[in-house]
């Protein structure tokens, strides 16, 4: 189901209804939350629940286990069979074509051929998030830091909370589980702050990125009929086309977990107002990052070790985050292009420098500050063209092309209405976003900072009326894919 | 809870009412890029020539009716034509746009003298829910058209579990009929080949394009044309001797007397067509029509006394006429015309 889809404008408020009316109770709250979450997630394909499922009853099963015991080899061995479960089914069912088409090509290097067929595999929307979601609750049983749940129904709806079931935030156990073992009372505030979320969320998603997908996918699809220009547009307007889509799921997310009463993670926070990269890495997709931080780049040495160590494991963190995000090497490469961005700061020591926000307790930034802004944009504009190309080979190309002169020509494309419309959309954004900076979401500063009720209320219906116009036609998010 | 719950409740309804008020003051544009297309050819040749009959429907008038020769059939009576006929327009959709063509005569945007218009019968669509929240299937529904979808749906003897169905897409259609902003479409289609005077048959269409997904239809037919054919003179035969005399659909014949007093205030006569090879389901609706309203509707589907209309050599599809099939329809499209006007 479709955040925004009319099936999910009417599955939300039937669940709410229930929720609040008909069961009050943790237990049965929990139970229609997992019930519920299933549908969800059934609507789009519901023989893959089964993965969900089983999913659930290992890592149960594996966390009581770990609580029994305390003998280090037994514990090792349980950790052992959860992350092989869950990283075997992600292995399978996003990776196992790639690994095997790699495998035929490196052959075909050595003048051997070998004849396969790609398996036709479905990937189960989802699948990465949550299964590093599951693995977390493993993880830090393992590691003491979560005492292992009972509850089975409790731990079920961990696993399959549907607000952020298939495109995140990736919740930590430690943060998420505990709040569904307490009671939940209905917080006023909590749901009208959850409801503009939703609104901002929407917006960003079918305004924002879906209008800008039109055009992105127009450039990238036909990318060797266009200017270095051209192709540097439809960069453009895949970069806030990904960042609509997915910080607008986030957003719609968590907007939903509050009417429930729910508290997650937050998973961006305006990273294109970032002055380096490090500062970037800080705010976009949030609870991945720091997924990789805890349980890959600090086991692995972090930072501690000497030059050589920190080059290695910020190439691993970063490469494997971009393996995470698709069975391509696009999207290594965007990793590694990462990677090479960061190291300078990471080696200087100046990976902490930007910790604070952008102008801070002032309207404008200063020069300085807006030129280590743009300069970050342009370089995570450009690191996005391998994300959204279909082979190294294209985004090369189109690098190629954008570094020609061709980059002062604009070649036709799309129709000059909807370029228009869509910068139009993208002005508005960083407009709200700009001024909300400091707080959770783009329509928090609004709420907070506006005395007068008939203005906010304009700007909500303003905003409405924009999903309702030109929202674009019903596209799924991209993180689906992931 | 309470509070929450009031202030959504508000909030909804005033966004309701906002968007009420703004369907009242912003005409929606027509969301059928087809028509559009066709309108602006229609609109483009009357520059230099009349036309005083129009035909309105769905493929089964714009592949039928062959306006040169239904002219050359009816050159005593001057009568000049073009087919307005486009692809899956459904009712209500085809008698919104005609009443919209009507509303653009009234006011003199449209420089020909009419004196017919021949539109299909059609039956209400069966609105999916896909296609209820599209642009397509949304534009047309007017507070007015949702009352007589609905009205329609809880008149016709159809299964329960279909109506609620239907009303809960037609319902979802008005909703995004209301909320949707209809940009204006461009006068281009990518996908219909307009010919002179409007008329192109599917037969000429796969000549003209080559092998598309008409042609395929037209192949898969082949396969095995007479199973079909067969099944199709059945249902024909049957629901002519069944629906005769059947139940009328009271909004569907308030429909078709409105349509025909406006056009007659302003001197256009109108003429409904039941065209032949359609469903039993069609037809039960269609039939009891016929009369209430004798001198306005005419009735092509009759098998026994058009049995060229449902022959194999005739057929493109299971649906449509090839060539030699055309030829028949428009004839006895005229020979009826002559009879009523």
């Amino acid at each position: 189901m479709l955040f925004n889809s009319l099936d999910f404008a009417i599955f939300l408020p039937i669940v709410f209804g229930l929720y609040w009316f008909v069961f009050k109770s943790v237990k049965t709250q929990n139970i229609l939350i997992v019930i519920a979450s299933y549908i969800f997630y059934g609507w789009w394909d519901w023989r893959f629940l089964s993965l969900i499922i089983f999913s659930t009853l290992v890592d149960y099963t594996v966390g009581l286990a770990l609580g029994k015991t305390q003998k280090l080899n037994k514990r090792r061995i349980l950790l052992f069979v959860s992350i092989i479960v869950n990283l075997g089914f992600l292995g399978f069912f996003k990776y196992s074509n790639f690994f095997l088409e790699n495998f035929v090509a490196a052959f075909s290097v050595f003048g051997r051929e070998i004849n396969t067929n790609s398996l036709n595999v479905i990937l189960p929307v989802g699948i990465s998030f949550y299964t590093f979601q599951t693995l977390s609750y493993t993880i830090d049983t393992y590691r003491d830091k979560l005492k292992p749940t009972k509850d089975f129904i409790a731990f079920s709806a961990f696993v399959s909370f549907f607000p952020q079931l298939v495109a995140g935030p990736i919740e930590r156990a430690t943060h998420l589980l505990p709040q569904f073992y307490d009671s939940r009372k209905f917080d006023y505030k909590l749901a009208i702050e959850g409801l503009r979320q939703i609104l901002w969320g929407l917006f960003k998603k079918m305004v924002v990125a879906d209008n800008c997908a039109i055009l992105a996918n127009e450039i990238f699809n036909n990318s060797s009929d266009h200017s270095g220009g051209t192709l540097l547009l439809g960069a453009l307007f895949f970069t806030f086309q990904i960042y609509g889509d997915f910080s607008g799921y986030s957003d719609i997310a968590i907007g939903t977990s509050r009417l429930f009463g729910f508290d997650l993670m937050k998973n961006f926070s305006y990273p294109y107002f970032s002055r380096d990269i490090a500062e970037f890495w800080r705010r976009w997709h949030i609870s991945l990052s720091t997924w990789f931080r805890d349980y890959l780049y600090i086991p692995l040495g972090g930072s501690r070790g000497g030059t050589w160590m920190k080059v290695r494991n910020t190439f691993i963190i970063f490469t494997v985050s971009g393996f995470w995000h698709g069975a391509n090497w696009t999207f290594i490469v965007w990793g590694a292009l990462n990677a090479i961005y960061f190291l300078p700061l990471l080696l200087l020591n100046k990976n902490r420098t930007n910790l604070n926000v952008i102008a801070e307790n002032k309207i404008f930034g200063s020069l300085k500050e807006y030129l280590s802004m743009v300069t970050t944009f342009s370089l995570t504009v450009l690191a996005w063209i391998f994300f959204r190309s279909e082979s190294v080979t294209q985004a090369f190309e189109i690098l190629n092309q954008i570094a020609s002169s061709s980059l002062f020509y604009i070649s036709n494309f799309g129709s000059p209405t909807e370029m228009y419309k869509a910068f139009i959309f993208i002005f508005i954004l960083l407009i709200i976003e700009w001024y909300a900076r400091t707080e959770e979401f783009g329509l928090s500063r609004i709420a907070k900072r506006i005395p007068s009720k008939m203005l906010r209320h304009i700007l909500y219906y303003g905003l409405i009326l924009l999903i309702l116009w030109f929202g674009g036609e019903q596209q799924e998010f991209i993180y689906f894919q992931f | 809870m309470k509070l929450f719950l009031k202030r959504v409740f508000r909030f909804i309804i005033l966004l309701f009412l906002l968007l009420i008020i703004k369907n009242s003051i912003i005409e929606r544009n027509i969301s059928n890029q087809l028509y559009v297309s066709k309108f602006a050819d229609y609109t483009a040749k009357t520059e230099f020539r009349e036309y005083n009959s129009l035909f309105f429907g769905s493929s089964r008038i714009y592949r039928h009716i062959d306006s040169e020769y239904f002219d050359s059939l009816n050159v005593e009576k001057n009568i000049t034509s073009y087919n307005l006929g486009t692809p899956a327009t459904f009712n209500p959709e085809l008698y919104y746009l005609y009443e919209l063509f009507l509303d653009k005569y009234e006011r003199g945007e449209i420089a020909d003298v009419l004196s017919y218009a021949i539109i299909e019968l059609q039956t209400l669509n069966i609105l999916t829910y896909e296609n209820a929240v599209t642009k397509r299937g949304s534009y047309w529904n007017t507070f007015e058209n949702y009352l007589y979808s609905i009205k329609y749906i809880s008149t016709y003897n159809r299964p329960i579990k279909l109506k609620i169905k239907l009303i809960i897409s037609y319902t979802v259609s008005y909703l995004t009929g209301i909320s949707k902003y209809y940009m204006k479409l461009a006068n281009e289609s990518d996908n219909l080949l307009i010919m002179n005077q409007g008329f192109l048959s599917l037969e000429r269409e796969v000549k003209l394009i080559g092998r598309n997904t008409l042609s395929q239809r037209n192949l898969d037919f082949k396969e095995n044309p007479e199973k079909l054919i067969i099944r199709l003179k059945n249902v024909t035969t049957e629901s002519l001797n069944e629906y005769k005399n059947g139940i009328v659909i009271s909004p569907l014949a308030k429909k078709v007397n409105h349509l025909i007093q406006r056009s007659n205030k302003m001197g256009i006569q109108l003429f409904f067509i039941i065209p032949p090879r359609q469903g039993k389901d069609t037809y039960i609706d269609l039939l009891p029509l016929e009369k209430l309203f004798p001198n306005n509707i005419i009735n092509l589907a009759d098998i026994s006394s058009y049995p060229e209309l449902y022959e194999m050599q005739n057929s493109f599809d299971v649906g449509h006429l090839n060539d030699n099939g055309t030829k028949f329809f428009t004839k006895y499209l005229s020979d009826n015309f002559k009879k009523l006007y």
